[in-house]
């Protein structure tokens, strides 16, 4: 026997060993087996299925009423839509922004689905369901959120996986999209209307007169405008809206109607020639925010002279006018939100 | 190695081959014993809850089961009104001869009276969600012998 073959024999040994033994331990873990009853896996297969079914029912409902409520808040102005907010009213649109619901209700929905599914979720403890977890689709009335992974529930000790993918859908009255289209439509023709009509009326922007082209507005509108308020620190102006559709609760908004109406023209305008220098007045500009008064006059150039804020009176604003010649002037009223009229008119002085 | 040696490697050999057999014949033996089991029957418990989910997604009028269940717990409608609109249901589906509970977070409805004595048949459970916060309902559904 050569040396490798002795060291051959008790390693065999070994493994034939360690081989019988295992092969005892298989026998043994195989006879437990007849413990168990039959049936029973094809019965826990069932309570796997039914607690996938009940995961989707808690789903589905959950869903719809997280929809529901987000389609409430929006339609309430609890929602802040990316305008701010102003009271109790969500701003539709601001200064620089136009918020109306249709151009970013997907966003809005998917947003407030995922928040208000996730606490429902958070309080289920019967399953795992995944979070933040639905693309959402608008066809007309139907809102429908369809998951992107699968429930799974996981019966470990009886090596049981159950996956399923949950969708659900709300149908809604009325196909939301359009309304909210036709809601921004009627805030825009009310805006388009009051700022006509007070840039038609007396050019002044207070409350009174707000108020009186609101209500005209309302007139034509169907009384769908239920306020204003003015504020003065910043010359903002919002209009209120609160709109009851049939079998609907009110839908309330507001929008914010930019100053952009700048002070009538200035008539009046009065040059009177003292000495080597000219004087020139004006009549008060009927535009309540009037500020201040803009001189321009023109010997070659136009030349802007020094602002006048006495505005109640003709201006004693001196201005050179010592050589001989053609001279034009020109008033301009600004108001406080700096808007002014252009291109002005000027009113004719010739220095012989 | 010499001759000795190389007896005495292959009788090592061979004594570890006969322990290996006699443990595993000892201990098949007395396994194949308990192999002698006896076959019995025994009933293994299903929870209804499929009934209970269909049910519960069957609508009565423009509410579903869930929904009313869901007023009745927010004291939107009275025990009785939910009791009444169930009942009309459960007979619609299981005839007349049919005793019910429903137990909405351990408040019962049903539409018998007396409990005692009775033998339940069915049972199941879920959890459905409330429309007014996001705490789960618990809802359990029996049927009991007439």
């Amino acid at each position: 026997m050569n040396k490798k073959s002795m060291y051959m024999g008790p390693l065999f040994a070994v493994v034939v060993v360690i081989a019988i033994m295992y092969l005892a331990f298989v026998l043994h873990t195989k006879t437990s087996s007849f413990e168990k009853k039959i049936g029973e896996k094809q019965t826990e297969l069932l309570n796997t299925y039914q607690k996938g079914e009940k995961a989707l029912f808690y789903v589905d409902r959950a869903g719809k009423y997280s929809i529901n409520k987000a389609i409430d808040e929006i339609d309430k102005g609890k929602i802040e839509l990316g305008c701010g907010k102003y009271k109790d009213y969500a701003l539709w649109k601001n200064k620089d922004n136009d918020c109306y619901p249709d151009l970013i209700f997907k966003k809005i929905i998917q947003e407030k689905l995922n928040e208000y599914l996730g606490k429902y979720i958070d309080n289920y403890k019967e399953a795992k369901i995944p979070k933040n977890n639905y693309e959402i689709y608008i066809k007309g009335k139907k809102i429908e959120a369809i998951a992107i992974k699968n429930i799974l529930i996981e019966d470990e000790k009886n090596r049981i996986n159950y996956s399923v993918k949950p969708s659900f859908f709300v149908n809604t009255n009325y196909n939301l999209m359009e309304k909210y289209k036709q809601y921004g439509e009627t805030a825009e023709e009310a805006l388009n209307f009051i700022i006509t009509c007070l840039g038609e009326g007396s050019g002044e922007v207070n409350d009174d007169d707000l108020k009186t082209c609101t209500s005209k507005a309302n007139v034509k509108l169907s009384d769908r405008i239920i306020a204003t308020s003015y504020e003065d620190l910043d010359k903002e102006f919002y209009l209120f809206f609160d709109i009851v559709e049939e079998g609907k609760e009110n839908i309330k908004f507001a929008v914010l109607l930019k100053d952009d109406i700048a002070p009538p023209k200035t008539t009046g305008i009065k040059i009177e020639k003292r000495d080597s220098k000219t004087y020139i007045g004006w009549d008060k500009n009927p535009a309540s925010d009037t500020k201040i008064y803009e001189i321009y006059y023109k010997d070659i150039d136009f030349k802007k002279s020094d602002d006048a804020n006495n505005l109640g009176q003709t201006s004693d604003t001196e201005i050179e006018t010592s050589i001989k010649g053609d001279y034009y002037f020109a008033v301009i009223a600004k108001d406080e939100a700096d808007n002014q009229i252009g291109p002005f008119t000027t009113e004719k002085l010739t220095i012989s | 190695m010499n001759k000795k040696g190389m007896e005495g490697g292959l009788l090592f050999l061979v004594s570890m081959l006969v322990i290996a057999i006699a443990i595993f014949f000892v201990f098949f033996y007395f396994k194949a014993e308990k192999t002698k089991v006896k076959i019995t029957e025994d009933v293994i418990k299903i929870d209804n809850n499929i009934e209970l989910l269909n049910i519960l997604r069957t609508y009565i009028g423009d509410r579903n089961v869930a929904d009313l269940i869901a007023d009745y717990y927010n004291q939107k409608i009275m025990a009785y009104e939910l009791t009444n609109k169930i009942d009309v249901l459960m007979k619609e589906i299981y005839g007349d001869d049919v005793a019910w509970a429903i137990k909405v977070e351990g408040q019962e409805i049903s539409n018998f009276i007396v409990t005692l004595g009775k033998s339940m048949i069915k049972e199941s459970s879920t959890s459905i969600p409330n429309y007014a916060d996001s705490k789960p309902i618990n809802v359990e559904l029996r049927f009991y012998e007439k």
